[in-house]
């Protein structure tokens, strides 16, 4: 958690996605990796990002150009976190920033954690959507079923091109 | 604007030497206004670039929308979503429930569901790293 700590005193944009936030919505299921979203648009954002992450000992990876991913390995705490730059489904606008969550992980520490309705667009959006994303979607609604926002999940997940399946989802 | 927006801009461009007045009349359904600001976009957002095209005669050269590298790499990508289907079977999304309904249970009780999953990733972590070495 020492990245998220950096993050809120750099006052970076960021929020939990993945695994590490469905307890807050849906069942508890183990993960090891920590994802993270970040608001970044610039080239030179990117890179100062990568520099700074190098410089408070993280071993730095960067994925593929369509959809960067920096996989950033703490040396320290030996966890490894990706940092998503374009979340699948994810469309990083105001809105979206309004609507993540103040969350407490442990005690007298706060950070930014997606909104449920993103997180399910989020999950159905990955291309290597599984059964496990699905069933954590499906965890989602229904613990959440009277606290989601339905005209916006429905208008993301209609952006984001996963409304039938979330349709199917919900369903069953 | 949505992905099936760009994906139609896309498919437009990809099939035909299109200028944008001629997406806009293939793209049915949306505003012309909102057609030119997301080819627009999706120029910053290096999904199309715009291109000459020769002309003989007189008069200002025509250009048409192309969708470069990253756009095909777009449309391809949206295509297999679009193609993927519900992965789960009616077992798994029980459990999914019963699981959701059970974490529910733990709230009412007091438990706080994040200090619960962090003990069961410490165990997951140690099992790891103890595979890892053995």
């Amino acid at each position: 958690m020492r990245l998220l700590e950096l993050f809120e005193k750099k006052r970076i944009s960021y929020m939990i996605i993945g695994g590490y936030a469905l307890p807050f919505y849906g069942r508890i299921r183990a993960t090891i990796d920590l994802d993270l979203a970040v608001a970044i648009k610039t080239e030179e954002e990117f890179d100062r990002l990568k520099e700074w992450l190098k410089s408070i000992d993280f071993e730095v990876t960067v994925d593929s150009y369509l959809n960067p991913v920096v996989v950033a390995l703490d040396r320290k705490e030996k966890l490894e976190i990706e940092l998503w730059l374009k979340p699948d489904g994810i469309t990083f606008d105001d809105e979206l920033l309004r609507r993540r969550r103040r969350m407490e992980l442990d005690k007298g520490f706060e950070a930014w954690v997606i909104s449920p309705e993103d997180f399910i667009v989020n999950k159905l959006a990955r291309l290597d959507r599984g059964a496990v994303d699905e069933q954590d979607v499906k965890s989602v609604l229904v613990r959440q079923e009277n606290r989601l926002d339905k005209e916006y999940l429905e208008r993301r997940a209609q952006h984001a091109g996963v409304f039938n399946i979330l349709m199917k989802i919900e369903a069953s | 604007m949505s992905l099936d927006q760009r994906a139609k801009i896309l498919e437009a461009a990809t099939s035909n030497s299109f200028g944008v007045k001629e997406i806009i009349q293939k793209v049915q359904g949306t505003r012309a206004s909102n057609i030119v600001s997301l080819v627009k976009d999706m120029r910053n957002e290096r999904l199309v670039k715009v291109q000459q095209v020769p002309r003989s005669g007189p008069g200002r050269p025509k250009m048409k929308i192309v969708p470069t590298s990253l756009g095909y790499e777009f449309l391809e990508t949206y295509r297999r979503l679009k193609a993927k289907p519900l992965r789960s079977r009616q077992s798994d999304l029980e459990r999914a429930k019963r699981d959701a309904a059970y974490t529910e249970r733990l709230v009412k009780n007091g438990h706080s569901p994040f200090q619960l999953f962090m003990e069961l990733n410490t165990i997951a972590y140690n099992i790891k790293v103890s595979d890892e070495t053995s």
